[in-house]
Parts: structure tokens; C-alpha cells; sequence
């Protein structure tokens, strides 16, 4: 089975090919359909290939693929599979089926050329997952901007090129702090006499990284270095305020089927990163910062949902709500224990769907009218019933109702900081401190439920509800092809709400991984303040946590 | 008999396929003579439509799955008079998600609360669909109204046979949702898309502090280690299960400090004085008055809202245990909304607003009986106010939809001699809600007085008046309506007997349900036997035979004080012995303030618009300006005079290259200089 893993990632880029090398048909029409007709089969087979890698042998089985490139600087060809990876995949291979029909009715020019950056996109997309040698996935991560870059320029609204390039630029700047992050861990696993062939190897660096959180000879505040320089620049993809302007400009210039794929799949990198990196490599750091993490989720969930509301385009509302949401990610790490674990993923998932069905309404109402502005649309529910039906179930996800997908999510995060014992204060270098615990943080979080249903539901009642208007006169309902992509959308959002366990057991096993990372984590910070409690506590404490594993 | 109790699980999900199949059939393609029949607002190709899409399919979906719950109502109702105090609760769990240690479970529990809401919701509810199907019988979407009143079921149901709060609070949002979705079901109205959005927010406002409620719950008992012990012995058993954990609170409550107890208390009654709209949380529901009248009736008189009262019920032992704080709250909150919810009545003129905040002022009642320990005086009359509250609004829905539409009061009078059916069972309605000549609601409400007067005399007080005020205001309303000369333009219809049949079901209970009940009548245990027997009943602050002594009392002053209502509202608004004007003239400060809603509505708006979107408007300009300038400035810094950027601009993928190469160089430099180092 481990050989379709490479197939897996290879495929897209050979597909990236052929559509750049294909003959033209010289009837346009003829043309258009036979290239969206091919995209789709190269989406059906993704997902076919990924479903069979994630169900083929039974949910949560761990694969990988390892093959030697350029032994001599320590690189190798890894690829891997874990419940984490298996469910983002599903999720990418999903998303690029529906963001390529909803191309059908978005894109209209130059459709070669766009789908063979498309499928780039998804093949740097599915190796950022599926990598399991570090500078691989330094590779595709930078890779996968390319596309977007392009995709954004040439397919975009009129603001496109600045948007672009600041998506770049954006993302340059933080890939500065993951290159410092890996090259210190590099020379780390050097120093220490790891071998030189696998040097970027997951499996070694994950042991170096338990090393360097362990050996008194390495300075304490390594690994506190190396966390954030992943945390900085997955920091940026999540996006995490004040890191965030480049995503509201890059979702309102982007096409909508990019929109999809940007909230839907490529701000998961930022969070998979986070989990995959910074916290299961340096859980200790992870629990070390978590009080500010909490502190910066509370300002991404409440801060950003604020400026969502006084959105007066919605493309830029439902991107800042995306900014909003992901800051439930950082919470439900923040309150680090096995239920935030799961909530992070949950949530990732489910926002995954939700924007994506939310880009797509959006987009929808942008092909008819050509107008973001919420001030041009009133009353459209009378004229696309369909479409707003869709619109309102997604709404609805979105606000947390439960029973759809985000509820699970949402209300696990929040659970999981009442649970947690994360942290009681969060402490300002010497200068005193917040005296906000890991709770305290959660139960202001929760002003983003109300602030997220506000948001959501002003937006369904000035655009779909009251008297139509002018503009929305003539306004078509869904075609065919959107109905499929919203269909599809909704199908998941429904029965993944009411049957959350079905989406939890495909990543239990990396919840596992992860939560016993941070038990270890939790038992030699024990240890390391031990010392300054009472004599009777240090040896009972040194004793217990000597015989853990 | 016994299948029935063993599948109660059933119960939600008979309307939930309803509303499945009624959206299937609404999503299936249309032939094209039912696109050109809505684009005209009626349904004469109702024969060509596939199956699913027809109208009598959607009603027959929705009144069978109704019809279905009654059934498994009546059998449970069969199964708690078969109990003499043994078996005093059924529960069953399947778990729904695990994520850590956390399991979340989702379950049915059968007690007498269950069976009592559960033959209200559905005996209510089975007949107001009757009645919908005369109502709306014109409205082209007619199919999507059952569906969202099947919707409405379905969660309505599942939070009625909840066995845990976490499950509770799940559908305790979906009955707003489809609060929300009902509200607005004309959204094409402005005011209907206004209300329907201010009822889900108050609500979320209300389900915030609720939620917070339960998140501190779980965590200190979660943290402290009691769950990890407790499911180990019961693994059966949900988080936060009102059977098995509810009963300990009190035990478990001596650990915590008695302000946080006070605070996890107000803040789980945060969301009943969202849904049963107790001030200052009631906003939403006068306005929730432009969904259509059959939805007032069954979710914003009789069900939904009472809700609230229902869930101060469930986590009884929970608020009962904080004696000092939030007991006292929930009393005082009541009798604020009870006040403030009849002095407003009295200055609508709308019908249907009238009868709202007749509504609002009777969860008052019932709120500050349970904030007072008469838990069963409470349940009580949140059973009798079901029927005689659902009466009146289907009666006034009658008269709407008899006079066009018309809703203001000023434009009826006389109704009587057309609508003999409508004004009679309104009639008993009125009198029901006055508390008068031993009909349901005198039993119900002089239960909750008599618990006042036991406890505090100001409360009882305050209440009484209120009842007297309740007398004055509904009597005002019969008498605007139903007698006088008629004063309207609109042509006045006949009575559908499809919708005067279900008042004349109403009107039974409405009239006798109280005697039947009040353990005075043919041998029949009272109300509050099936009520308290089992755990609760150590939880009822006051001994029966104690609040029987009282309520001899207080049954005979409250007659005086109703009727007191009732005379004067016979002298303004009947006789016109008194001109209503100059009552406006002398009272004109209290008459401006009622008129006003008490300045709520204005107060809110200017919150919200002046500090609350304000806020919102601030972040914004600071993510634009602030943060988005300091990224602007520093990509021009870096290019020096800016000419860099204008040249990485040209959006060539070679410039691009470059940048990953030379990226990709430092790398490799930085490498090796850290090797050396190292």
C-alpha cells in the first residue's frame, strides 16, 4: 500500500503537465468542456487513490514511503500517512473536485494554463501533508506559493496584483523563521551524531527534538527558539492576528474556486504545521508558551469577529470570520490536553467545509451581479431560493448550531479549556501578570459565539431577506454545477454534525500521538520545578516522574 | 404499551424524517406548471407535482409524526400512574462523540417532567397543525411551513426527553433556529427579517451565559476528578445527567465557594431568561409576534418559551443549592418580568403584542415560582397556561385571519355575533388566564401565590396586583374585540371550522384541567403528586399540607382581585364609563413609560449602536490603518524607495524564482556557518 503514497502526491503534478502540454481543441466550447471533464477525472481519481490510503487497510493505519534523493546533503524522498494526514488529504482531494466544478460557471479564460496551476496547488498542498522529511515539506510549502501567486494574478479581481504579492511577501517572511527553526534543528541533529543520509528525516528529527527537550547539556530555551521560529511562520498560513492582512485582500481579489481551496485547504497547512511541528516535536515549549498562545486566540477569535461585523463586502466578512475561526484552533491547543487535540482537527475540518460552501454562495452571487458590496443585495432569497438555502444551512454551521459540523468542533474547544489545567495566569517577562487562566481565556472566547452569529445572521438578512433589489432583480438561481458543489458541501456538513464520532476515529490515532507527547511534556516540567518545592514533594515527584516512560 | 416507553427515542425522530422528506420533496425538480403557479401565489398544479412535493403529503408528514409522539405521550402518561412510587425514572445514553476523556452522550429520560411536556408539546402541537392547515391554507409555502413546524418538533422534543444539560444545550439551540426560521418565514417583510434575526441574537446572548454555565459546571467537576470516578462506577451514565448527577449537586456544591455555586446558577438561568423572555432578555419575543399566529401560539405562548421554566425544572437541586444568590435572582427576575410584562400588555393595541406580553408576564409567574422552591406551583402553571395561552393565540389568529389581516384592536369590536366560536373559547381563555371561577389557570396561579405568601408578603404583593393587572388587560382585550360595535373597514369572513375545531379542544383543558389535577376532584392525586414523587421531592422547599393551608387563603382574595380586574375593564373599555383618554391624561408618566416598553428596546439600540458596533468599527479602522500600515510600511522600507516592489509587481514567475533561490542560497550559507560554529 505504501507505494500509492507517492503516486498520491505525483499524480497532480502529472496531471499539472498534461494540461500545460495539451494540444488546444480549436472550438472553444468543445475545448472548455473536454478541460473541465479531465480535471474532474484527475479529482475522482485523487480522491479514490486517497480514500483507498485511508481506508484501504483500516481507518488509522500509519503508512510511509522512504526513499534516499541526495543522501550526501540528507534528503530523502518521504512520504507518510497518519490519521492527521489521511483526514486533511481526504479533505484536500474532496476540496479540489468541488473548487474544479465550481471552475465550470467562475472561470472563464485561459483554462489550460489555470488548471495546470491548479493541479500544481494541490500537489504542493498534498506533499506539505503527506512529507516526511522535513526540507520536503520546506519545499513544497514554498511551492504551493507559485501557483497561488499566479492563480491569484492572472484569474483575479482588480486589486489582484497587490493582493498577491502580498500573500508572498506575507508568506516569505515567515518561511525565514521555519528555515531558521529547521536549520538549527539540523545542526542540532548533527551535533549530537544522529546520521547524516535521513538528516531531515520526521521519525530522527522528532527524536532530536525529544533530545534537545531532555539533555541538560542543550540550553534550556532551544527548543523554545526553534518552537517559535514554526510557530511564526504557520503563524502566518493560519493566519494568527497581528499576522492576518494578507488573507482578507487575498480572499476578495482571489477567483472563487480559489477562495475555496485557500480557506478550505491552505490554511490548514498553518494549523497542521503547528500540530505537526511545534507542538508533538516541543510539546514542553508548547506547554511553556500556551498562556500566550490562549492570549492570541482570544484576540484572533474576538478581535477579528468584531471587524467581521462592520464588513461592508463579503468576501472580507466570511474571510475575516475565517481568521475568527481559526483562532479556535490555537484555544483548543492552547488548553493542551488529548480533548483540545481533537477539537484542533475537529475544527479544521469543519471550517474546511463551511468556508468553502460559504466562498462558493458567495462567489455565486459575485458571478451574477459582479458586485461584494452586501449594500447592493436585498431580498435575494426570493430570487434564488436554492442558493439560499444552502447559504443559510452554512450560515448556520458556521454560527455553531449543533448538529451541523462546526458545533463539535466549537464546543469541544471549549470544553477542553474548562477541562484543561494548562494554565492559571499568563505571566509579562518579570513584570508582573494577567491573572486570566486557561478558563478565564476560554469563557471570553465565547463572546466570539455570540459575535459569530451576529455577524452571519446580519449578513443573511440584509442580503437574502426584505423586498428585492434593484440589482437582484434578475438574478438567476444555482445551475446545476453549484447545486453539485453546495450538494456535496452540505451532505458532509450535515452528517459529519449529527455523527462526529465518524470524522474523530479517522485522526484518533494522531490524537493519541500527540496528547502522550504532552503527557511526557507535563511530567518533566513536574520534574524540572520540583526542586523549588518542599524537600518531601522533590523526591516523591523525582520518583514518579522517573517512572514514566 | 411497554414498546412505546422502550423506543421514546422515537419521539424526535418521527418529525425529523418529516422534515427530511418534506425538504426532499421541495429540493426534487418541479414540471414547469408549478414554477408558473408560485410565481402567482397559488397552487392549482398541486396535481402535478411529484408526491413529496404536494401539500397534503407535508401535512399528513408532519400531524402523523406528531400524531406518532402523542401516542408515545399518552402511553408514558399510561406507564407514571402505573408507578406508586417505584420506578421513578427511565434513562438510556448512546454516546455521540468522544474526544480525550470527554464523552458526550445523547439520551432519552422518562419522569414525570418528560411525560408532562412531552403530552403538552405534543397534544398542543398536533393541534395547532389542524388549525395551520385552515390558516395557511392560501400561503404558497405551505409545504415549507410544516416542514419547519416539524423541525420545530424535532428539537423541541429531543430537549424535552434530554437526559443531560450538554444535551439539552444542543437542542435548546436548534428551537431557536427554528424559532428563528418561523419568525421569519415572511422574510420578504422587513420587521419579520428584524424580529426573526433579534430573537436568535437575544437568544445567543441569553445561550452565552448558559453555555458558560455549563463549561464551569463540567470543569470544576471535571478537573477535580469526581467524573473520572463516578463513570467509572456508572459508565452508563451522560456528563452532567439530570438523573444521576443533578441529585448530588447539593452534596458536591459544599466543595465549591458559594458565590462561584451563585454564579454557575445565573448563569444556566442566563439562558432561561433568553428563551422564557424574562428582563432584560424579553425583547425578542414581542417582536417575534410577526411570525404567523399559529407559530405564536405553539413555540411563543405554549412549548418553546416555556422552555426556560422547564430547565430551571431539570437543574432544580442545581439552583435550589445556592439559597442566598441564585435563588433570590430568579425570584426577583421574575417578578420584574412579571410586572413589567403586564403594565405593557395594558397599553398594546395590537392584538397579538398583547397577548405576547401577557405571555412574557405569565413566565414571570412561573419563574419566580421556581425561584421560590414551588417547584410543582411552577410546572403547574406552565402546564395550564400551554392550553389556554395556545387558545387565545389561535383565537386571535382566528379573528386576524376573519378580518384580513387586521391586528389592531382599535379596528375590531362586535366580533362576537360572527365569531361565536372564536369569541367563546377566547372568553374562557380570559377568564383561564384571569384565574377566574375555578378554571385551569385559578389553580395553577394561586398555587404560585400561595408559595409567594408563605415566603415574602411583598412578593405576594407585587403578584397579586399583577394578577389583578392581568385580569384588567386580558378582559380589555375581549372586550376591544369581541364586544361593542364592529369599528374596521376590512370585511369580516366566517369561521373556518377547521380552525374552531381545535379551539374547541382547547377550551377543555383550558377549563378543567386545573380541577382535575388540583387533587381535590374525583379522588385524583393532584399536579404536584406525579410531579415531585421520586428525588425531588426532598428538594421542594415546602411541605403540602402547608401550602394547601395557605392556598385556602390566598384562593378566595385572588377571586376578589380578578374579578376586580375584570369589573374594570367592563367600566373602561366595556360600559365606557371612563374615558380611556383622560386615564392617559392623569397617568401620563407610568402611561408614556408602559407605552414606551419601559424604554428597553431604546435603550438596547443605543448600546448596540453606540458602543457595541462602534467597538466593531474601531477594530476595523485599526486593522486597516494600524496593522495593515505597518505591514504596508515595512514592505516599503525594505524596498528602499519602493521601486523593488513595484518591479516584483510585474508579477513575472521568474522574479519569483529568484526570491526562492536566493532563499533556498541563505539557507544553505546559514547552514554552513552554523556548522562550523557547531
Amino acid at each position: 500500500m505504501e507505494f500509492l503514497l507517492p503516486i498520491l502526491v505525483g499524480l497532480p503534478f502529472l496531471a499539472s503537465g498534461v494540461f500545460a502540454l495539451m494540444p488546444t481543441n480549436p472550438n472553444p466550447e468543445a475545448d472548455a468542456k473536454q478541460l473541465h471533464w479531465l480535471a474532474g477525472i484527475v479529482s475522482v481519481v485523487l480522491m479514490g487513490v486517497a480514500s483507498v490510503l485511508a481506508f484501504g487497510q483500516g481507518v488509522g493505519t500509519n503508512l510511509t514511503w522512504v526513499q534516499p534523493w541526495l543522501p550526501k546533503f540528507g534528503l530523502s524522498l518521504a512520504f507518510g500517512q497518519d490519521g492527521l494526514t489521511a483526514t486533511l488529504v481526504l479533505l484536500t482531494t474532496l476540496l479540489s473536485l468541488l473548487a474544479g466544478i465550481a471552475s465550470i460557471t467562475t472561470i472563464g479564460k485561459r483554462l489550460k494554463l489555470y488548471y495546470s496551476l491548479f493541479f500544481l496547488l494541490i500537489g504542493s498542498v498534498l506533499g506539505v501533508f503527506m512529507a516526511r522529511d522535513l526540507f520536503l515539506f520546506f519545499l513544497f510549502f514554498e511551492l504551493e506559493l507559485i501557483p497561488m501567486y499566479l492563480l491569484i494574478t492572472i484569474w483575479g479581481g482588480p486589486r489582484r496584483d497587490y493582493a498577491a504579492m502580498k500573500f508572498v511577501l506575507y508568506t516569505l517572511a515567515g518561511s525565514i523563521f521555519l528555515v531558521a527553526s529547521i536549520l538549527v534543528l539540523a545542526s542540532i541533529s548533527k551535533g549530537i551524531g544522529a546520521p547524516d543520509q535521513t538528516l531531515f528525516l520526521f521519525s530522527q528529527l522528532k527524536q532530536v527534538a525529544s533530545v534537545i527537550a531532555t539533555n541538560p547539556q542543550i540550553e534550556f530555551y532551544t527548543q523554545i527558539f526553534i518552537f517559535l521560529g514554526f510557530f511564526i511562520a504557520f503563524s502566518v498560513k493560519l493566519p494568527v492576528v497581528p499576522l492576518h492582512t494578507w488573507l482578507p485582500d487575498a480572499h476578495v481579489e482571489a477567483p472563487t474556486p480559489i477562495s475555496m481551496l485557500l480557506a478550505g485547504i491552505l490554511l490548514k497547512m498553518g494549523a497542521y504545521g503547528l500540530l505537526r511541528f511545534a507542538f508533538e516535536w516541543f510539546p514542553l515549549a508548547g506547554k511553556l508558551l500556551s498562556p500566550y498562545i490562549g492570549l492570541l486566540a482570544l484576540i484572533n477569535i474576538v478581535y477579528t469577529a468584531a471587524i467581521a461585523l462592520v464588513q461592508t463586502d463579503m468576501k472580507k466578512l466570511i474571510a475575516y470570520s475565517s481568521v475568527s475561526h481559526m483562532g479556535f484552533i490555537l484555544l483548543a491547543l492552547a488548553a493542551y490536553n488529548a480533548t483540545g487535540i481533537t477539537a484542533a482537527i475537529f475544527v479544521m475540518v469543519a471550517h474546511g467545509l463551511v468556508s468553502a460552501a460559504l466562498f462558493m454562495g458567495v462567489g455565486t452571487l459575485y458571478g451574477r451581479t459582479h458586485s461584494r458590496e452586501i449594500a447592493v443585495y436585498s431580498g435575494v432569497a426570493q430570487k434564488t431560493p436554492v442558493l439560499f438555502y444552502f447559504f443559510l444551512l452554512m450560515s448556520m454551521s458556521s454560527l455553531g448550531l449543533p448538529l451541523l459540523v462546526s458545533f463539535a468542533g466549537e464546543s469541544l474547544t471549549f470544553y477542553s479549556g474548562f477541562i484543561s489545567h494548562s494554565f492559571n495566569f499568563i505571566p509579562l517577562f518579570g513584570y508582573g501578570a494577567i491573572h486570566l487562566s486557561i478558563g478565564g481565556v476560554t469563557a471570553l472566547s465565547a463572546i466570539g459565539v455570540v459575535l459569530g452569529a451576529a455577524y452571519m445572521l446580519w449578513l443573511v438578512k440584509r442580503v437574502f431577506f426584505g423586498p428585492v433589489s434593484e440589482a437582484c432583480q434578475q438574478l438567476k438561481d444555482a445551475t446545476r454545477s453549484e447545486v453539485l458543489v453546495l450538494g456535496v458541501l452540505s451532505m458532509f456538513v450535515i452528517g459529519l454534525g449529527f455523527f462526529p464520532s465518524l470524522l474523530t476515529a479517522q485522526f484518533a490515532d494522531s490524537t493519541t500521538a500527540i496528547a502522550s507527547q504532552f503527557t511526557q511534556a507535563e511530567a518533566q516540567l513536574q520534574k524540572l520545578t520540583a526542586p523549588s518545592q518542599a524537600a518531601v514533594a522533590l523526591s516523591d515527584s523525582a520518583s514518579i516522574s522517573s517512572n514514566q516512560p | 404499551m411497554d414498546w412505546f416507553i422502550q423506543t421514546l427515542w422515537l419521539v424526535p425522530i418521527y418529525p425529523l424524517v418529516a422534515f427530511l422528506l418534506i425538504s426532499l420533496g421541495r429540493a426534487l425538480p418541479k414540471p414547469l406548471a408549478y414554477d408558473a403557479s408560485e410565481g402567482h401565489g397559488h397552487t392549482d398544479a398541486s396535481e402535478a407535482l411529484p408526491l413529496l412535493a404536494k401539500k397534503e403529503v407535508a401535512f399528513a408528514l408532519t400531524s402523523g409524526a406528531t400524531l406518532m409522539g402523542l401516542v408515545h405521550a399518552i402511553a408514558s402518561i399510561g406507564w407514571l400512574f402505573n408507578q406508586h412510587n417505584g420506578v421513578v425514572a427511565i434513562e438510556k445514553n448512546w454516546q455521540w462523540l468522544q474526544a480525550g476523556d470527554l464523552v458526550l452522550k445523547l439520551g432519552t429520560l422518562l419522569d414525570a417532567n418528560t411525560v408532562m411536556m412531552l403530552f403538552v408539546v405534543t397534544f398542543i402541537s398536533l393541534f395547532i397543525q389542524i388549525y395551520t392547515h385552515g390558516y395557511m391554507n392560501h400561503d404558497k409555502g405551505y409545504a415549507k411551513f410544516f416542514g419547519y413546524l416539524a423541525l420545530f418538533n424535532f428539537s423541541m422534543l429531543g430537549l424535552v426527553l434530554s437526559s443531560n444539560l450538554i444535551q439539552t444545550y444542543m437542542f435548546w439551540e436548534l428551537v431557536g433556529v427554528s424559532s428563528y426560521l418561523l419568525i421569519g418565514f415572511w422574510f420578504h417583510k422587513p420587521a419579520a427579517a428584524a424580529a426573526s434575526m433579534k430573537a436568535f441574537l437575544v437568544n445567543r446572548v441569553g445561550d452565552f451565559g448558559f453555555l458558560l454555565g455549563i463549561l464551569l459546571l463540567l470543569g470544576i467537576t471535571f478537573t477535580s476528578g469526581f467524573w473520572h470516578d463516578y463513570l467509572s462506577i456508572n459508565p452508563d451514565q451522560a456528563l452532567l445527567s439530570f438523573q444521576g448527577f443533578m441529585p448530588m449537586v447539593g452534596a458536591l456544591a459544599k466543595g465549591i465557594p458559594a458565590w462561584l455555586l451563585g454564579l454557575i446558577g445565573i448563569l444556566v438561568f442566563m439562558g432561561s431568561m433568553a428563551k422564557s423572555a424574562q428582563v432584560p432578555l424579553h425583547t425578542w419575543l414581542p417582536d417575534a409576534m410577526e411570525g404567523p399566529t399559529p407559530i405564536s401560539a405553539l413555540i411563543h405562548a405554549a412549548t418553546m418559551v416555556a422552555a426556560g421554566v422547564y430547565l430551571i425544572a431539570r437543574v432544580f437541586p442545581l439552583v435550589a443549592a445556592s439559597t442566598d444568590i441564585t435563588m433570590p435572582f430568579i425570584t426577583i427576575i421574575g417578578v420584574i418580568t412579571a410586572i413589567v410584562g403586564a403594565t405593557i400588555a395594558v397599553t398594546q393595541t395590537d392584538i397579538k403584542k398583547a397577548l405576547a406580553y401577557s405571555t412574557m408576564s405569565q413566565l414571570g409567574f412561573m419563574v419566580t415560582a421556581m425561584g421560590l422552591g414551588a417547584y410543582t406551583a411552577g410546572l403547574f402553571h406552565l402546564f395550564t397556561h400551554a392550553f389556554f395561552k395556545a387558545m387565545l393565540f389561535l383565537g386571535s389568529g382566528s379573528v386576524i385571519h376573519a378580518c384580513e389581516g387586521e391586528q389592531d384592536m382599535r379596528k375590531m369590536g362586535g366580533l362576537l355575533k360572527k365569531l361565536p366560536v372564536t369569541g367563546i373559547t377566547y372568553l374562557i381563555g380570559t377568564v383561564a388566564i384571569s384565574g377566574l371561577f375555578w378554571t385551569s389557570g385559578f389553580w395553577s396561579k394561586d398555587e404560585i401565590l400561595a408559595a409567594a405568601a408563605h415566603q415574602h408578603p411583598v412578593i405576594y404583593i407585587l403578584l397579586s396586583a399583577t394578577a389583578g393587572l392581568t385580569s384588567f388587560y386580558m378582559f380589555r382585550t375581549f372586550f376591544m374585540t369581541f364586544m361593542g360595535t364592529y369599528r374596521g373597514e376590512a370585511h369580516v369572513h366566517k369561521e373556518d371550522p377547521v380552525m374552531t375545531a381545535p379551539l374547541a379542544v382547547l377550551a377543555v383543558p383550558s377549563l378543567l384541567i386545573g380541577v382535575l389535577l388540583s387533587g381535590f376532584a374525583f379522588g385524583l392525586p393532584a399536579f404536584g403528586h406525579y410531579i415531585t414523587h421520586g428525588l425531588m421531592s426532598e428538594l421542594s422547599h415546602h411541605p403540602h399540607s402547608l401550602l394547601d393551608a395557605m392556598f385556602n387563603k390566598v384562593g378566595n382574595a385572588s377571586q376578589m382581585v380578578g374579578l376586580t380586574g375584570l369589573v374594570l375593564a367592563f367600566a373602561v373599555y366595556g360600559m365606557k364609563l371612563i374615558n380611556t383618554d383622560t386615564v392617559k391624561r392623569v397617568l401620563a408618566w407610568p402611561y408614556e413609560l408602559f407605552r414606551n416598553k419601559w424604554f428597553f428596546d431604546d435603550v438596547y439600540q443605543g448600546l448596540v449602536e453606540g458602543g457595541f458596533m462602534l467597538i466593531a468599527q474601531m477594530s476595523s479602522t485599526f486593522d486597516k490603518v494600524v496593522i495593515d500600515g505597518v505591514v504596508n510600511g515595512v514592505g516599503c522600507i525594505t524596498s528602499g524607495t519602493g521601486g523593488l516592489i513595484r518591479r516584483l509587481q510585474t508579477g513575472r514567475i521568474q522574479t519569483y524564482v529568484t526570491v526562492l533561490g536566493l532563499s533556498v542560497l541563505a539557507l544553505v550559507v546559514t547552514y554552513q556557518v552554523l556548522m562550523v560554529k557547531g
